[in-house]
């Protein structure tokens, strides 16, 4: 191989795309995680969109949130999700407009529910890291909601 | 390639075609894996990447606004989402991003056992620091099988006419950069035994 192969555009690719299968193939569980991904679609809910992560702000030296926890907030027109997932994957969280309303978060496999009380908060057990969304349906029937999907 | 447009696809699986969604997870798994990757994240991270990325489309696939562009989208969402990654990681354990494209979290070394060769470490390092549209392109043109210029087209919402020579000027800067990061050659023991790839 000299230098003269790389000077034709065709071969260079062809190079270029051998290497790239060698050196870094896509893993058969990431396909399998991406096909697999289908069954988890959410049709009949609205989607609430991450307005803020704190993950995304400039650290501030000396500034720090009590508890070093990840917030998140998630939104539709109607319905806020305040979240908070701290250092060992625990959920609290706030639902604003406060109500009552059941709360699923989904992870990985499988999914936790949780209940938010009449003032709308929520509490759970450690997360596992990876891709996670919450479902929220409040108990008055309107403003089913879905959040979007992130890793946390 | 006589496939189906991906627009198609995309409202197939909006449907709720089966078949459409694993088309479109075949067609650009590679690609969104790439992203990660190409950020310089491990293994577990990249696939954690991926599989948001596509439970998010699952969830977006009647929202996408313009299909034809999918390519577009999936690439945007992997990025911001690797980015994201990427800061919390570098919040816990700072990192030297120079060493992002070398040396990967896994402790794999690209000049180290995976390459044949310092020539191929070369090229992927100047591969790694194209602009990323350059990646994107060229990625995609190494799809299997090999895409026609008018899904390339559809893919990225380029004109067709335009492909031809941005892929061109990719590949000069390619070229150019790899000739450019090639290691000085410190004895004849590795640039004899090369391998032909691809």
């Amino acid at each position: 191989m000299t230098m003269t192969d790389l000077e034709d555009d065709d071969q260079l690719l062809a190079r270029l795309t051998g290497l790239a299968r060698r050196i870094d193939p896509v893993p058969s569980e990431v396909v399998a995680a991406a096909t697999g991904s289908f069954a988890w679609r959410t049709i009949d809910l609205e989607l609430a969109e991450l307005v803020y992560d704190s993950a995304e702000e400039p650290d501030l030296v000396g500034v720090r949130s009590e508890g070093g926890g990840r917030h998140l907030t998630f939104a539709t027109d109607t319905v806020t999700v305040e979240m908070e997932i701290g250092e060992a994957g625990g959920v609290v969280g706030q639902l604003v407009p406060p109500q009552p309303a059941a709360i699923e978060i989904r992870h990985r496999s499988s999914t936790t529910a949780l209940v938010a009380d009449h003032l709308g908060r929520f509490q759970g057990p450690g997360v596992p890291s990876g891709p996670m969304s919450l479902r929220c349906r409040p108990d008055s029937g309107r403003g089913a909601i879905a959040t979007d999907w992130l890793v946390i | 390639m006589e496939a189906e447009p991906t627009a198609k696809l995309v409202v197939a699986a909006a449907a709720g075609e089966r078949w459409a969604w694993d088309e479109l997870v075949s067609r650009f798994a590679g690609l969104v894996w790439s992203i990660p990757r190409d950020h310089g994240l491990s293994p577990a991270d990249a696939a954690d990447v991926s599989q948001t990325t596509w439970l998010r489309l699952a969830e977006h696939l009647d929202r996408i606004r313009d299909p034809e562009r999918l390519c577009a989208w999936l690439a945007t969402t992997a990025r911001n989402e690797s980015v994201r990654t990427l800061r919390r990681a570098q919040r816990q354990r700072p990192l030297d991003p120079a060493s992002l494209s070398f040396i990967r979290e896994d402790g794999r070394s690209v000049e180290s056992g995976l390459l044949e060769a310092e020539r191929d470490a070369a090229l992927w390092r100047a591969f790694e620091a194209l602009p990323s549209f350059c990646q994107v392109l060229l990625r995609t043109l190494m799809s299997d099988p090999a895409p026609s210029y008018a899904d390339v087209s559809e893919l990225l919402g380029m004109p067709v006419g335009s492909i031809g020579p941005k892929r061109n000027r990719c590949l000069d800067r390619l070229r150019r950069r790899s000739e450019f990061a090639r290691p000085l050659p410190k004895d004849t023991g590795t640039s004899s035994d090369r391998r032909a790839v691809g």
